[in-house]
């Protein structure tokens, strides 16, 4: 099944990044005389209320949540893991402060905070004109809004990452090899990076493939609500929105994208449970 | 116990008033203000005045306590979009519909959960479990408002079985596709949680024993291995209100339930400000009761739990 998901990952990525030659049409040419057209040879989803390509406007959300769940991760992992290492290892005040912050972040669901924060970016940053922060803005009105996104998606999500490298690291500070390591003459620094980051890797990868879905799941349910992508660069849930309206009488234009969307989460897991089966031996099945 | 609960409930305050400042400071540091319309621009006495009447040329600290007394006292003011109507009345009329879909959420999510699990643990690694653990599988991958719009577009739209939203009440025909659109995700990560640990229970030595004593399989099951089975549900729990509060945003929109969910949305598109604060806190508030609640009932369901 991992291989089945892996394989449609595949697909997707590399649809979405090749989706400028590969997309039969621009998304956002519009041609007014065919809204909401059935599926014929020159459109092969069909089109929707404003004459765009189903098809195409699918490719290139797909390069869109691609992104978001990748960079996310990315972001999300570069910043939590160093953290939560050092709290894990060095404890103290950093390790405390640390901890209360993750707590009442916790208790807060992540898509209000997400929510909240992106409420905040769509109208604080197309104000921002001078300064030091005024590329922020140009680098989100090029990427149609994803900028602002990813950056809100990170700022929670760094935490929950967090936590776990602390946990796993407080689980292996004590162990055997650490204590060679050290009276052997390691500094301290070469033990978290030489010995412990590489012990630490299996679960946060396994985490990872967990947290992409999340935030794609979670850019999907931002750009349902007006939050998410700028149209008119498309973006699955965009496209779900748009399309809700008409559920009644033109339902194709809600199921494309959110069977496209299931599929991309279903293989996701896929795969993400593939990767944990192989890697954690002790997980039940 | 009564001690634990008292700590509980102080240590829920920082987290609200910390709630508060981030909504507060983010709605306030949110360029625009609710006034900023294009469609009939007002003269600039009169946003000043409104300013004034509002509060809003008063130094943000004094704002900051000025909501939140009011607040305490129940009053959360007036939207600035629906300006004849107080904030806490439109909570007041909206809340209720939340509150009954949001239980029925959690109802099907036990309803439907619990068997599932239950099924896919006793009948571990046969065609029940396949089909359980792929029903498991779907709940996790499909977010509510995708399975809400296929809900709405098989059973509404091609089936004519139901209508395609509104709210007429909880024992109306209108409340299943919210109800199964909220509560399927919440009914699977049950069913999870549950096959994982009823699995564990059933290797359990006293389970052998009920059976060499000779007891019927499904009361061996449901007397002994259910109840204790069981505790770990309230650790998800915390993440099962999670999920039908924010569901809630999503799926009342898709199916035009008049609840607060829907009303968090229309906010945040509108930008209308108080309203957004109110509902942010509220939400903080029912998610911190919740799991205060269902920490108790931990402590209840399991004599092991001593809470100093």
């Amino acid at each position: 099944m991992a291989v089945v998901g892996a394989a449609f990952l595949a697909v997707v990525a590399l649809t979405g990044a090749a989706a400028q030659t590969l997309s039969p049409y621009r998304y956002d040419k519009q041609d007014l005389l065919t809204t909401y057209g059935s599926p014929d040879a020159r459109h092969l989803a069909g089109t929707d209320a404003l004459g765009r390509d189903l098809l195409s406007r699918l490719i290139y959300g797909a390069r869109v949540s691609m992104s978001v769940g990748l960079a996310s991760a990315a972001i999300v992992l570069s910043v939590g893991v160093p953290t939560g290492l050092a709290a894990g290892y060095f404890g103290g005040t950093f390790d405390l402060l640390l901890m209360r912050v993750v707590d009442i972040v916790y208790a807060i669901p992540y898509l209000l905070l997400v929510v909240l924060l992106q409420t905040f970016f769509t109208a604080f940053l197309p104000s921002i004109r001078s300064g030091p922060l005024v590329w922020l803005h140009s680098l989100n009105q090029a990427t149609g809004g994803v900028a602002a996104i990813i950056l809100a998606l990170s700022l929670v999500g760094w935490l929950d990452v967090a936590r776990v490298a602390r946990g796993q690291t407080l689980m292996l500070r004590h162990r055997e090899f650490v204590q060679a390591a050290k009276s052997l003459g390691a500094s301290e620094g070469h033990v978290v990076v030489t010995h412990l980051l590489p012990n630490i890797v299996a679960p946060l990868i396994i985490m990872t493939t967990l947290l992409v879905p999340t935030f794609i799941i979670a850019e999907a349910g931002l750009s349902f609500l007006g939050l998410g992508v700028q149209p008119p660069t498309p973006s699955w849930g965009l496209m779900i929105a748009e399309g809700v309206d008409a559920i009644e009488s033109y339902p194709r234009l809600v199921i494309a994208p959110a069977l496209v969307l299931a599929a991309t989460l279903l293989s996701l897991n896929f795969v993400g449970d593939g990767l944990r089966d192989a890697l954690d031996p002790s997980s039940d099945r | 116990m009564g001690a634990y609960l008292v700590r509980r409930l102080l240590l829920a305050v920082p987290t609200m008033v910390i709630v508060y400042t981030l909504a507060f400071v983010l709605i306030h540091a949110t360029p625009g203000g609710p006034w900023d319309n294009a469609e009939k621009p007002l003269a600039p006495q009169v946003i000043a005045n409104l300013k004034a009447k509002y509060h809003m040329d008063a130094p943000l600290w004094t704002q900051y306590a000025l909501y939140l007394g009011n607040a305490l006292h129940g009053s959360l003011g007036p939207s600035y979009v629906n300006t004849s109507q107080d904030v806490s009345d439109i909570i007041a009329a909206f809340f209720p519909v939340s509150m009954q879909l949001g239980a029925a959420a959690m109802l099907f999510a036990i309803v439907v959960g619990i068997p599932l699990g239950t099924l896919a643990a006793v009948y571990r690694n046969t065609v029940v479990d396949y089909a359980a653990t792929g029903i498991v599988v779907l709940g996790i991958s499909i977010p509510n408002y995708v399975m809400a719009t296929l809900l709405v577009t098989i059973f509404a739209v091609v089936l004519h079985w139901v209508p395609t939203g509104g709210w007429r009440g909880l024992l109306d025909v209108r409340v299943l596709i919210p109800m199964t659109a909220i509560g399927f995700r919440p009914a699977t990560t049950l069913a999870r949680y549950l096959r994982t640990s009823l699995l564990e229970v059933l290797h359990q030595d006293y389970i052998r024993t009920a059976r060499a004593k000779g007891l019927a399989g499904a009361r061996v099951i449901v007397r002994h291995a259910l109840r204790n089975a069981l505790t770990p549900i309230a650790t998800v729990s915390g993440i099962l209100v999670a999920d039908v509060v924010t569901g809630s945003f999503f799926v009342e929109t898709i199916t035009r339930v008049p609840g607060i969910g829907r009303y968090f949305v229309t906010a945040t598109t509108g930008r209308d400000y108080p309203v957004l604060l109110a509902l942010a806190l509220l939400f903080a508030i029912i998610i911190i009761t919740m799991n205060i609640l269902v920490d108790l009932s931990y402590a209840l369901l399991d004599p092991q739990v001593r809470y100093g």
